[in-house]
């Protein structure tokens, strides 16, 4: 593919669309040189006929490589093929820039696991488990509680109960949140009890994730 | 409209019972019509702390099965007019309980009366479930310590999943905390769990403090309801929590130690 541009005439002055285009050839000169353009009637109000013997010249003046014209009446067209032009098949509307350009691929799907949002409290014997996706809990989590996902877990307000990061193995889930009083912290498989939690994040706010295979807390200022 | 109330607690000999008595007894002195149902078929306690026991001739399984109609069984307290109580039977186990004969019961007392208490079993299966499946209010009876805080949390957590109003999208059902058996001076010493402590934990609103008292016990066995006991701290504090139900403003009481000695000779019942 190579681009085709398109002359909308819009009426029979020439000497204006003359000034019109070499304004557009001098903002990009190497753009139109040797560009093969088309002549499009299809907007021109009708009026004085137009002189398409100059009109042909003047686009070879720019450098540019008349392929065709479409548009106009039949007569129009005949008068164009004397000059030299060669007459398309006229367009549909909008059509041309699909000529011009290829389809764009469609856009990769972008991979956006489903968050699940929890809002009430997670209470003692309950488990939820946020498949694919990270958790966010806005309530206490209480002890007797279980909550578990493939991605991270953020928990904005106490955690008392077990939170499981990473089930399915992300070494690079992590755990937030604002009150660790966690019974039982676990990402990807490496956990800890909550007596063996370091003492110095016990009811803090804190992150924590995997460093060197171990569970690394950082309190949160 | 008549309201479905389970008193509930997840953990055995909490107070279920006690509090089941007395909250009807409560509800009935200030002038509704209620109805105290128990729910613990196979162990029946609630017509021996209503002092009814003697009275019992057909019971809620004999109303599920159709072998006696609700009249038959509902026994009419003797002090109060408008309280009634639909025992359990003590032949029969919880599986005698129907999803559906329990709903026909409970709408058929709906009809007649203001406040339908059910006094829960202990456990979360069969007969607990049926108890507060239909609750339009739940009464979370916790102890202050921390197996029954995990217990009514879990309880909690089943009224907000598995109740009629959670599964078809109704309003929640409203929950109370009642802590019962509370003693400050053990709170003061660390041996007990503070209010706080609980709050903490379960996060609904406080109905009510019952302190540990001595009247609790004399009110069980001479199958008087504690609440009729005025003198006794229990039964004040009861009082208030029907006060509290009924959506009045009452401080809560009781909260703290007496004190004793000195600062008690000085200052009287001030404190």
């Amino acid at each position: 593919m190579f681009p085709l541009s398109v002359l909308y005439l819009m009426d029979a002055d020439l000497e204006a669309f003359a000034a019109q285009l070499a304004e557009r050839v001098e903002l990009a000169p190497q753009f139109f040189r040797n560009n093969p353009v088309i002549v499009d009637l299809s907007q021109r109000s009708a009026g004085s006929p137009l002189d398409y013997a100059t009109l042909y010249r003047l686009i070879k003046r720019f450098s540019m490589v008349p392929v065709g014209l479409r548009g106009g009446s039949e007569n129009e067209k005949a008068a164009a093929a004397q000059a030299g032009f060669n007459i398309l098949n006229d367009a549909k509307p909008g059509s041309e820039r699909k000529a011009a350009e290829p389809p764009p691929p469609p856009a990769p799907r972008p991979t956006v696991n489903p968050t699940l949002v929890v809002d009430q409290a997670v209470r003692s014997g309950h488990q939820i488990y946020a498949r694919g996706g990270d958790l966010v809990v806005l309530a206490p989590v209480n002890p007797g509680a279980e909550i578990l996902a493939d991605g991270n877990i953020h928990v904005y307000a106490p955690l008392r109960g077990r939170a499981l990061a990473g089930v399915s193995g992300n070494t690079n889930a992590r755990i937030f949140s604002d009150s660790l009083e966690a019974e039982l912290i676990s990402i990807a498989g490496r956990y800890q009890l909550s007596e063996d939690l370091p003492s110095s994040t016990t009811r803090k706010r804190v992150a924590i994730r995997l460093l060197d295979d171990k569970l690394h807390y950082d309190v949160l200022g | 409209m008549a309201k479905v109330i389970v008193v509930t607690s997840g953990k055995g000999g909490v107070g279920k019972t006690t509090t089941s008595a007395a909250i009807s007894t409560g509800l009935a002195l200030r002038g509704f019509k209620t109805v105290v149902i128990d729910f613990d078929v196979g162990l029946r306690n609630l017509d021996l702390i209503m002092g009814c026991e003697r009275r019992v001739v057909y019971d809620f399984v004999n109303v599920i099965m159709g072998d006696a109609n609700l009249n038959q069984a509902l026994i009419k307290d003797k002090q109060l007019e408008n309280l009634f109580i639909l025992p359990a039977s003590q032949t029969r186990d919880k599986d005698a309980l129907t999803q559906e004969g329990v709903e026909k019961v409970l709408n058929e007392l709906k009809a007649s009366f203001d406040f339908i208490v059910c006094d829960s079993p202990a456990g979360i299966e069969r007969g607990a479930h049926l108890a507060m499946y239909f609750a339009d209010e739940a009464i979370v009876v916790t102890n202050p310590e921390v197996s029954s805080v995990r217990d009514s949390d879990r309880m909690l957590g089943l009224l907000s999943s598995k109740s009629r109003r959670a599964e078809t999208g109704q309003s929640p059902v409203k929950e109370h905390l009642l802590l019962t058996r509370y003693s400050p001076e053990r709170v003061e010493r660390g041996e007990m769990l503070s209010v706080e402590d609980v709050q903490e934990i379960l996060s609904i609103p406080l109905l009510g403090v019952i302190p540990e008292s001595q009247a609790v016990l004399n009110a069980s066995n001479s199958g008087r309801p504690v609440i009729l006991d005025a003198e006794s701290t229990a039964g004040q504090a009861y009082a208030d929590a029907v006060a509290r139900f009924l959506g009045e403003n009452v401080d809560h009481r009781f909260l703290t130690a007496e004190k004793k000695g000195f600062l008690k000779r000085l200052f009287g019942s001030v404190a």
